[in-house]
């Protein structure tokens, strides 16, 4: 059965055996640190610019002539009659067909 | 700009708790370069973070909290890499200065899923209540009690029933 004692004993014999030196200091990681946040503030500032910049361009498109609403739409002049030209040898026009029942 | 005051404090946490952070991590990974690099990680957050904490007296449980966390979201991320960290301790001791009982254990603590090897770590090596513990793995007392008893139970499947029989000493 593993006890309680026999982990804590474990552990406190890995820890009695020593450690290979650290490989970093604080002044390394505060250097990274740094770099990590100028990193971020660029990417930061690069996003804000490029998402203006996106803005007035979206503005700008919609604001041109041609993507405006188009006015007022009048219906064209329907053809006068005499004027549709029949070819002589056209086919006569079919009878409307009446639905059943009707005369 | 780095805040000189903040830079202060960091370095000085860093003087007092990077050994032993180092070590905790160590028993979680199982490899000292690992440990290394997470530990390293695990600072880096905290100096990060730094500026935006109200309060900054208690860094140590705090830097414990990012050690474990970051330990586990590592453990989570290398399931879906091609390159598999063992569970195994890649390291194992071989000189005389540990006996052959801790030997095994700690072996066998590496099988131990990396969750329930957290628990045993911070319970009974950094002596953290069930409460405090839960913090540091943001999971309830009853998830820590479970994991911890699992993780021992798992160890006693490993080591056979004659394990305890085995002298403890250090």
């Amino acid at each position: 059965m593993v006890r309680e004692q026999d982990v804590r004993a474990a552990f406190a014999a890995l820890n009695a055996r020593g450690a290979p030196p650290l490989a970093v200091t604080a002044e390394d990681l505060i250097e990274c640190g740094d770099r990590v946040r100028k990193r971020r503030k660029k990417t930061l500032a690069a996003a804000c610019t490029g998402l203006a910049v996106a803005v007035v361009l979206a503005g700008v498109f919609v604001a041109l002539p041609e993507h405006r609403a188009p006015g007022e739409i009048t219906p064209a002049r329907l053809p006068d009659s005499t004027s549709i030209f029949v070819p002589p040898d056209a086919p006569p026009m079919p009878e409307p067909v009446r639905p059943p029942g009707q005369r | 700009m780095s805040d000189p005051i903040w830079n202060a404090e960091f370095s000085a946490c860093f003087d007092r708790c990077a050994g032993g952070m180092r070590f905790t991590t160590y028993l979680l990974c199982g490899d000292w370069h690992e440990a290394e690099d997470l530990m390293q990680a695990a600072f880096l957050k905290l100096y990060l973070a730094g500026p935006r904490l109200a309060r900054r007296e208690g860094l140590e449980p705090y830097l414990r909290r990012i050690v474990v966390r970051t330990f586990l979201a590592e453990r989570r991320r290398v399931r879906w890499r091609r390159e598999r960290v063992t569970d195994a301790p890649p390291e194992v001791p071989q000189d005389a200065a540990i006996s052959e009982d801790k030997l095994v254990l700690w072996q066998a603590l590496g099988t131990v899923p990396p969750r329930q090897r957290a628990v045993l770590v911070l319970r009974y090596w950094t002596d953290l209540s069930v409460e405090e513990t839960a913090a540091a793995l943001k999971c309830s007392t009853g998830t820590v009690k479970s994991q911890g008893s699992r993780g021992l139970v798992a160890l006693r499947r490993i080591l056979g029933p004659d394990f305890a029989d085995l002298p403890v000493e250090v």
